[in-house]
């Protein structure tokens, strides 16, 4: 039978990942500012980034809603500042933080 | 090298639209590449469409230009008054230009439409489309002079 993921296996993912601070308390995870092309808007293009924040979902308050403030130390010890649009639990231990850029 | 008068219309309405208080120098022509953060809120201008023909002449060319104005602008709230912010300076800037000596009319707005996004990017953005109809005469060969 093979072994079932524990959430000791899930932390290990983020080891050497970044940092985030959630009311307070330090949730490490991978923080991803991917390049985004709108289209629709104008015509040409505007390009912008999609940040987003993936940890195991225990370390994120069940009740975290649009609007609350989240900071993410990145790996060059910069810090991104924002505030989360949507929580997605993907139903296997991770959840995937989407966010807006105060900046 | 002389340039055609829509050109020299929309190069005027450049001029006209630079150094306004949301967009600044932030004004680009025909542009195709993709506008990044740097170049927001901005202006782009273009001239896509022209209906022309002959009227009681038959040497002069009446033509009806539309000039296209796009707000972009990235923003966290009050996106639609920020563009309304835009709108205003952009009539107000062109009203007052009307091109005289370029358009034989300058029948200003014609229509305005207003687009919001924000899904998957790391702030809300919204733009809005402006159009604007010249009217110019030239003669049959000297598309560079409007008379």
């Amino acid at each position: 039978m093979a072994g079932i993921e524990s959430d000791a296996d899930r932390a290990s993912y983020f080891d050497e990942a970044e940092v985030a601070e959630i009311r307070g308390v330090e949730v490490g995870g991978q923080f991803d500012e991917r390049t985004e092309f709108i289209d629709g808007l104008s015509p040409v293009q505007v390009q912008t980034i999609n940040p987003t924040f993936m940890c195991q979902a225990i370390k994120v308050p069940a009740d975290v809603t649009e609007g609350e403030p989240i900071s993410i130390t990145r790996q060059d010890g910069t810090v991104f500042s924002g505030t989360v649009v949507t929580n997605e639990p993907d139903g296997f231990g991770m959840t995937l933080l989407t966010l807006e850029n105060n900046e | 090298m002389s340039e055609h008068v829509r050109k020299q219309i929309r190069n005027a309405a450049k001029g006209a639209l630079q150094g306004l208080a949301t967009t600044g120098d932030r004004v680009f022509v025909s542009r195709v590449y993709p506008l990044d953060s740097a170049k927001l809120p901005g202006l782009l201008i273009f001239t896509p469409s022209e209906d022309s023909g002959r009227e009681d002449s038959p040497t002069d060319l009446m033509r009806d230009m539309t000039l296209q104005v796009h707000g972009v602008v990235k923003i966290s709230e009050n996106l639609e008054d920020e563009l309304d912010d835009i709108a205003l300076e952009v009539e107000v800037a062109l009203d007052t230009l009307a091109l005289a000596g370029l358009a034989k009319i300058y029948h200003g707005i014609q229509g305005t439409a207003s687009t919001l996004a924000g899904e998957d990017v790391d702030k809300p953005h919204g733009a809005i489309a402006m159009e604007f109809l010249y009217t110019y005469r030239t003669v049959t060969g000297s598309p560079d002079v409007a008379v």
